[in-house]
């Protein structure tokens, strides 16, 4: 007895259905179903997966996408899309039901359905005879010859009482209404087995525990996928056969859905082909003004011609389009991804790397076999990036244009504790097991570090284990894409349904971004990127005060600066974009960068991928003529050459596929896309053969291919393409120019911009005085919002702003600016009658903004803790004014007031202070440590400002310590971080007794003995001067 | 007056130790807040480098195996009840003040005892036989006495703090100020000012104009608290008083050798415990009557009724059913009442039965349980669970109704009687309904699988059988 299910719900229904969307159709498949409908409650945002599963396996089963709805009047209704325009019917009801209501819910009237001209209805009578026949009778009216009655059987206590009159029931109104009646199964789980799940779930939903949920646990496990000889004995047989009557009515295939983009990007007259090809055309004599190179309009004509094939036109016209907009508006941007690797994009000014500066790997510009979208990301400065949203809603409409979805799962974490919660074990407990438990280490799984915690692993545990491993990766909520942008001809609710999300304003379709690449849907990467508003605001400061106009482009064409390459090479890099990490720090002076492409390479090689493949000391031994320089084959050579036959950039690698192991060009993309969905799927394993025999077969050395596929799997973790580098080459060669040659504007734009990057404010502004630049205090006469560069002496400064005072609200900061006479304010009333409220005036007091008038933070409190002082008449009499003189703060407190009211000192810094109260001992300062010799024994003193355990150094922690000279680096071995345990977690004040390790100019300290010193710090406290 | 002040600082933790380091030994153990961090520790976890104010999740990484419990502060004021409910034998004006400390009045105990050493004495005994860690000091001031007391060691010698009592503003001038109660807001915004100690604030408030400011500043509350502190102004205490009790005895003039001859002497007893009551509009729920044998020992027997009552007559009819079931171990010479637990007259919600001829449910029900046994009379509640035998439960006749029975039972078939325990099916039947399928419960030992059917069997009996995984039949209940 052949068998279509009708209603079935997947995890997408969050927190109710129990199985993947994968699982159901493959299960549906194997259980013989002829189809299966997927019908998430108000939702398609599970639908591409199955969908997928299904045209990659080739299944047999038909998928049928529908929808449940209980409606505001009761009833529960299945929604079955036979067309297209049925879907796009389909995708308008939920969109509305969606939108009128907060993320997550939903509301249906029966008015809502009256223009579902095409739509099929299942119906499943509440039993309420009234209502029922209500129903019924609209129901004819509107969806007569599409309506059937949903007959479910799940043998629980209900069906049970009712079952005699059930059968009747439904017989009775099938003759009174003339509906056929159609079977279904309810489905939640693919199989049994997941019923345990199903009411742990329940029990999220309800916040309850499953022992508490009662009655809201459904009463057995009926809701699974059933056999079909099971469904025989279940159902009367006309009714399952009716299943398939619906189902040959639904011929509606997710994979004909096309995007229709918006025309207004074309003027009139002309084809978007035409346009294209005017723009680009346009472009290249602009990037070219002497004439492009034959090789590089024969490119252009490639691109063009398969842009045109793909009908990709409008994709680049988009893109295009919007970095006009930022152009016009001044706002900094910069394109990268696989599709910047065309000319086009540089014609387009979408990105502004030379093309002739690097390769371009075609076959990942668009991939033609697998008929898959271009990748365009574009990131623009952070601070601004909503300008471009709002000029993309305005231009194109709120209905047009709309977010991607990001489908927010169960994590370890958030399994563990749900689970843990609704199995009714305490949540104290629960953190404390969390806490235990030590994600990074790789060679116990958590599973394995719980059972010493907790004991065997049987009863409520096996419970836990179980069904935490079960529920990850299940979906829990939506949420918003980075800045992945949907823009259409249309409604978008004719293609995708959508819904709010949580922030006021912002709507994202159901899909996400692998969906929306299943389908071969274009979406356009709206990014957001600190280093370009930092770029921008320097940019700004230097044209104000110097008069000098700066650009990017402007900077790279004067070519490679020795001058600076020369701080790159001492790792004098603190702020520089993406060099400035410890990491790339140390090796900055290994590998010497002396031109752009240098830095595209440093870029790329501190990074899983290299790292993994063990390919960065061959690269450096080459570099530096330790080791020759050889190849393979003449293929390899010409994959190889640039990076001295050592393979660096992802794209390297499948090129590598291509050349020594035979891959074809379709072959390799799906390698690719293995790579980068790699964490997710696991499907890395299936390459690693077919690449290592077919390097070998090639006559490659076995432990060479072991090592590229190794550094395939580190890709998968951190994919980072040629592209992708070359891009943020650009800005960290900017950047590290501006730090040299406008180090003062370069600082203020950085700290303006933040918070971004890797270091906090207060590192760099030690850096900025490390580099003899002087940096004042914020004060309510000279201080800005913004930090600002000052006259001072017989040169300049960086003055601080106020934005670095915590707690003052902006309310506040404008009525500080707004009042503050020529002048400046003479008394701390003076600003407290500007209408400052007490938060505000105490977090200028804090921030020792009041200095210049009440002398110090203690004094300026008392003297506004006055209230009387607002009041006009009592200023007028002097007499209250308080002569008490408070004792002014001691350094000590001075500091620890600095770093909490504004995030630094300009004065102090804890080292410095205990050495001068003689409270510490000899130390090696960080600005001596690089005049010791390889080796050396050294004891050294500083504020732990960084613990990094780096997943590819195994057993390894980064400390990095601060003093009033600079920072050092540790290298604590696990070994001797579990002997001192305690120093090692908890000390922020840390004595390291180690030896020095220098390669070149990298110098580390090998730490031997820690010692907790945190204690000093109170004693510096208790040693403080007295009152008075 | 002079104050001794006793802080107990982790009172939670020793006195859960106490409990439970004898079943599991010493381990590593904490207390913490509800924010997660640590506030009380014992000598193991202080050694692994556990510290007050730490987060939960690095006092883990340092010390493994470590027990964790969360703070309650109604277990802390219980435990200081039941301290100084210990103590009120040895000193007489006792406070309670804080969720961590007793303060004693010395002076007047003093002529009591003649000494301090000898007060000390019968007091530190008290304490040391429940192994708490203590911290004390003696002052003039209930406040500072406490604030002393807070900052000081555990264990200090008390006799040499006493001798030194003159000195008490010193070690309170010594003391920071965020060693005082006040609010964290306060405490903050005299950080603020660079006043930390309070000697700093003592100097302060000794003129009176900075006094004043410091008031226009800072507040009420602050002057009020410091006045206090420095003893300008007495501290308001609500002194310990023992629980209200009653109790009164009687001797008989002979030997009574049988049970029910005790009830005319209890009907006195009982009249005078009404007297008592009524003197105070309260009742009770709960009699203690012990029966005094020749040779010293007692003979307990304990009554107690559904509602709280007062009336003597009541109490004379259940105690007289309660007697009836006790067998005397030996001739009795003297009877002693006693009731503790005073309640308050209120008004009784009544929802077992309705009033039945001049006798109130409870009334009723105590009679029955009297007279049967307190286990014997039972009520049920419907629970929402899916397996039958959970569906309902019995429970104590006279607890209220947890909740009320909401479960709509017209929606399932559910047989009249219901088998305690299912007896396997030896007889043909012909089904006549179902299935029904209940498998559920996963998460405990009683996990079920079955289908229900109703079935007949040849004497046209309705049966509610089932079919379990192993495919055996079982008899579950009978339809009337």
């Amino acid at each position: 007895m052949p068998y279509a299910e009708l209603h079935c719900i997947s995890n997408f229904s969050f927190l109710r259905g129990a199985s993947h969307p994968e699982e159901l159709v493959l299960q549906a498949e194997k259980l013989g179903y002829q189809a299966l409908a997927l019908t998430d409650e108000c939702s398609l945002a599970g639908v591409v997966r199955a969908y997928s599963v299904l045209r990659d396996r080739r299944l047999s089963v038909k998928l049928i996408v529908g929808t449940e709805l209980r409606l505001t009047n009761g009833q529960m209704l299945v929604l079955l899309a036979p067309n297209r325009q049925a879907y796009a019917q389909l995708c308008e009801v939920i969109t509305r039901a969606r939108r009128r209501c907060s993320k997550g819910e939903y509301r249906v009237e029966q008015a809502d359905l009256e223009t579902l001209s095409e739509v099929l209805l299942l119906w499943q009578p509440s039993l309420h005879e009234a209502k029922d026949q209500e129903f019924a009778t609209w129901l004819s009216r509107y969806f007569e010859h599409r309506t059937w009655l949903l007959y479910e059987r799940l043998l629980d206590q209900y069906e049970h009482a009712q079952s005699q009159t059930l059968l009747a029931s439904y017989k009775a109104m099938h003759e009174a209404t003339g509906f056929p009646v159609c079977a279904a199964g309810n489905v939640h789980m693919h199989c049994r087995s997941r019923q345990s799940l199903q009411d742990v779930l329940t029990a999220i939903r309800l916040r309850c525990t499953v022992q508490s949920a009662g009655f809201a646990l459904h009463a057995n496990a009926e809701r699974a996928m059933r056999s079909l000889a099971k469904l025989k004995t279940l159902y009367p047989s006309t009714w399952l056969a009716e299943t398939l009557k619906v189902a040959a009515r639904c011929e509606f295939d997710l994979g004909c859905l096309r995007y229709e983009y918006p025309c207004e990007l074309v003027p009139k007259g002309l084809s978007a082909s035409a346009y294209l090809k005017q723009l680009v055309e346009q472009g290249l004599s602009r990037r070219f003004p002497r004439g492009a190179p034959m090789g590089i309009q024969r490119t252009v004509r490639k691109e063009l011609q398969l842009i045109r094939e793909q009908a990709y036109e409008y994709f680049f016209l988009t893109t295009y389009d919007i970095v006009q907009f930022a152009k016009r508006q001044g706002i900094l941007y910069q394109g990268r991804g696989s599709a910047a690797n065309s000319i086009v994009c540089y014609c387009l000014e979408i990105t502004s790397v030379d093309p002739t500066q690097i390769e371009v790997l075609f076959e990942r510009f668009i991939s033609k076999e697998r008929n898959e979208p271009p990748d365009i990301d574009v990131d623009f400065e952070h601070q601004r990036r909503e300008e471009i949203f709002q000029y993309i809603y305005q231009k194109y409409g709120r209905d047009r244009a709309a977010l991607a979805a990001t489908v927010i799962t169960f994590r370890f974490r958030s399994a563990f504790r749900s689970v843990g919660k609704a199995l009714g074990i305490d949540e104290a407990q629960l953190e404390f097991y969390l806490k235990q438990i030590n994600r990074r280490d790789r060679a116990q799984g958590w599973q394995a570090q719980l059972e010493p915690l907790i004991g065997p692993l049987t009863g409520v545990r096996a419970h836990l284990v179980h069904l935490t491993e079960e529920i990850l990766g299940f979906p829990r909520h939506l949420s918003q894409h980075v800045g992945g942008f949907v823009i259409s001809s249309g409604p978008l609710s004719n293609l995708v349904p959508v819904e709010n999300a949580a922030m006021d304003e912002r709507t994202v379709i159901q899909w996400d971004k692998d969906d929306l690449e299943s389908l071969g849907l274009l979406k356009v990467d709206i990014l957001a990127l600190g280093m370009l508003s930092a770029i921008r605001r320097s940019f700004d400061i230097i044209q104000q005060r110097y008069g000098r106009l700066l650009s990017i482009a402007e900077i790279t064409r004067m070519g490679d600066d020795p001058e600076v390459y020369r701080c790159l090479q001492k790792a004098d890099s603190v702020g520089v974009f993406q060099v400035e990490s410890r990491a790339q720090m140390s090796m900055l002076p290994r590998l010497k960068p002396a031109s752009y492409y240098d830095l595209v390479i440093q870029i790329a090689i501190v990074r899983p991928g290299p790292i993994q493949g063990d390919m960065v000391h061959p690269y450096l031994r080459r570099r530096e003529g330790l080791e020759a320089v050889s190849y393979p084959s003449d293929e390899v050579k010409s994959v190889l050459e640039r990076t001295l036959g050592v393979p660096i950039f992802q794209e390297q690698v499948i090129k590598l596929a291509m050349v020594a192991a035979g891959f074809s060009g379709g072959e390799a993309d799906q390698l690719r896309r293995a790579m980068a969905s790699w964490k997710k799927t696991g499907q890395l394993q299936g390459f690693e053969r077919k690449l290592i025999d077919g390097m070998q077969a090639r006559g490659y050395e076995a432990d060479f291919a072991e090592r590229v596929f190794q550094q395939i799997c580190g890709f998968g973790e951190y994919g980072f393409p040629e592209s992708h580098s070359a891009s943020f080459a650009v800005l960290a060669y900017v950047s590290s120019w501006l730090k040299h040659y406008y180090p003062l504007a370069f600082y203020c734009g950085l700290l303006n911009s933040q918070p971004m990057g890797f270091y906090s404010p207060s590192q760099l502004v030690q850096d900025a005085q490390r580099h003899q630049l002087t940096v004042l205090p914020v004060c309510v006469n000279a201080s800005e919002e913004d930090h600002i560069l000052e006259r001072f002496a017989s040169g300049e400064a960086l003055r601080l702003g106020l934005r670095l005072v915590k707690g003052l609200s902006r309310k506040g900061l404008e009525r500080l600016l707004r009042g503050r006479p020529a002048g400046g304010y003479r008394h701390v009333s003076d600003i407290q009658k500007c209408g400052m409220d007490k938060k505000d005036l105490e977090a200028l007091a804090s921030a020792n903004a009041l200095s210049t008038l009440s002398g110090n933070r203690y004094q300026a409190r008392w003297d506004m803790l006055d209230d009387r002082m607002r009041i006009p008449l009592f200023t007028v009499l002097n007499g209250v004014e308080s002569d008490l003189q408070l004792t002014p703060p001691d350094p000590w407190h001075d500091l620890i007031e600095d770093y909490s009211s504004v995030g630094l000192s300009l004065q102090h810094h804890p080292v410095q202070l205990l050495r001068s109260e003689g409270l510490v001992g000899e130390y090696h300062q960080a600005a001596c440590l690089q005049e010791l010799a390889h080796q050396s024994w050294v004891r050294i003193l500083g504020v732990v400002t960084g613990r990094q355990s780096p997943g590819s150094a195994a057993g390894v922690t980064f400390m990095t310590l601060e003093d009033e000279t600079g920072n050092m680096n540790v290298v604590v071995w696990q070994a001797t971080a579990r002997a001192q345990k305690k120093a090692f977690l908890t000390a922020k004040l840390l004595e390291v007794t180690g030896i020095l390790e220098r390669e070149g100019e990298v110098v580390h300290v090998i730490a031997g003995r820690l010692r907790d010193m945190t204690h000093l710090m109170s004693t510096l406290d208790s040693t403080s001067r007295d009152f008075q | 007056m002079l104050w001794l002040a006793l802080t107990f600082p982790q009172l939670q933790l020793d006195s859960l130790a106490a409990v439970e380091e004898a079943k599991e030994g010493s381990i590593a153990r904490v207390i913490i807040d509800k924010q997660q961090k640590i506030i009380q520790k014992n000598v193991l976890a202080a050694d692994s480098g556990i510290q007050a104010g730490m987060k939960l999740g690095t006092a883990a990484a340092l010390a493994d195996p470590l027990t964790v419990h969360v703070y309650e502060e109604s277990f802390e004021l219980q435990r200081l009840q039941e301290l100084a409910q210990a103590c009120y034998e040895h000193s007489a004006d006792i406070a309670l003040i804080s969720s961590d400390t007793l303060v004693f009045e010395v002076s007047s105990m003093l002529q009591l005892y003649g000494d301090f050493p000898t007060y000390w004495q019968a007091l530190s005994e008290v304490i040391a036989s429940q192994s708490l860690t203590v911290q004390g000091a003696i002052a003039p001031s209930v406040l500072a006495a406490r604030e002393i007391a807070r900052s000081t060691g555990p264990n200090s010698n008390m006799t040499s703090q006493f001798e030194g009592r003159d000195s008490w503003l010193s070690a309170l001038k010594r003391l920071s100020i965020a060693q005082l109660d006040i609010p964290f807001a306060t405490q903050k915004q005299l950080e603020h000012l660079g006043l930390k100690r309070v000697e700093q604030l003592h100097e302060l408030c000794q003129h009176t104009q900075a006094r004043k400011e410091l008031g226009v500043r800072l507040g009420r509350e602050l002057l009020l608290y410091l006045d206090r502190l420095f003893g300008e102004v007495a501290y308001p205490l609500n002194y310990f008083r023992p629980p209200e009790q009653f109790t009164c005895s009687i001797l008989l003039d002979h030997e009574i050798q049988s049970s029910v001859s005790l009830l005319f002497p209890l009907k006195r007893l009982l009249q005078a415990l009404q007297t008592y009551l009524q003197s105070r509009t309260k009742r009770v729920q709960k009699l203690c009557l012990s029966l005094q044998q020749r040779d010293g020992r007692e003979q307990r027997v304990d009554s107690s009724s559904a509602e709280p009552l007062r009336d003597s007559q009541s109490w004379l009819s259940l105690m007289q059913l309660r007697l009836e079931r006790v067998e005397l171990e030996a001739p009795v010479l003297g009877l002693r009442l006693e009731a503790s637990d005073l309640l308050e007259e209120t008004q009784q919600t009544q929802d077992l039965f309705e009033p039945v001829a001049g006798l109130a449910p409870e009334q009723l029900v105590s009679r029955l349980q009297a007279g049967l046994g307190e286990s014997s009379v039972r009520r049920f509640q419907v629970q929402e669970d899916h397996r039958p035998e959970y569906a309902f439960s019995e429970q104590c006749a006279l607890k209220q109704a947890e909740k009320p029975n909401v479960c709509d039972c017209s929606l399932s078939v559910r047989p009249s009687l219901f088998l305690d325990s299912p007896q396997p099916l030896l007889e043909n039947i012909q089904l006549i309904h179902g299935p029904e399928r209940i498998q559920s419960a996963w998460w405990t030992d009683q996990v079920i699988c079955r289908d229900y059917f109703v079935a007949r069997n040849l004497d046209q009996q309705t049966l509610w059988v089932f079919r379990d995984e192993q495919q055996q039949w079982y008899v579950h209940g009978l339809f009337a």
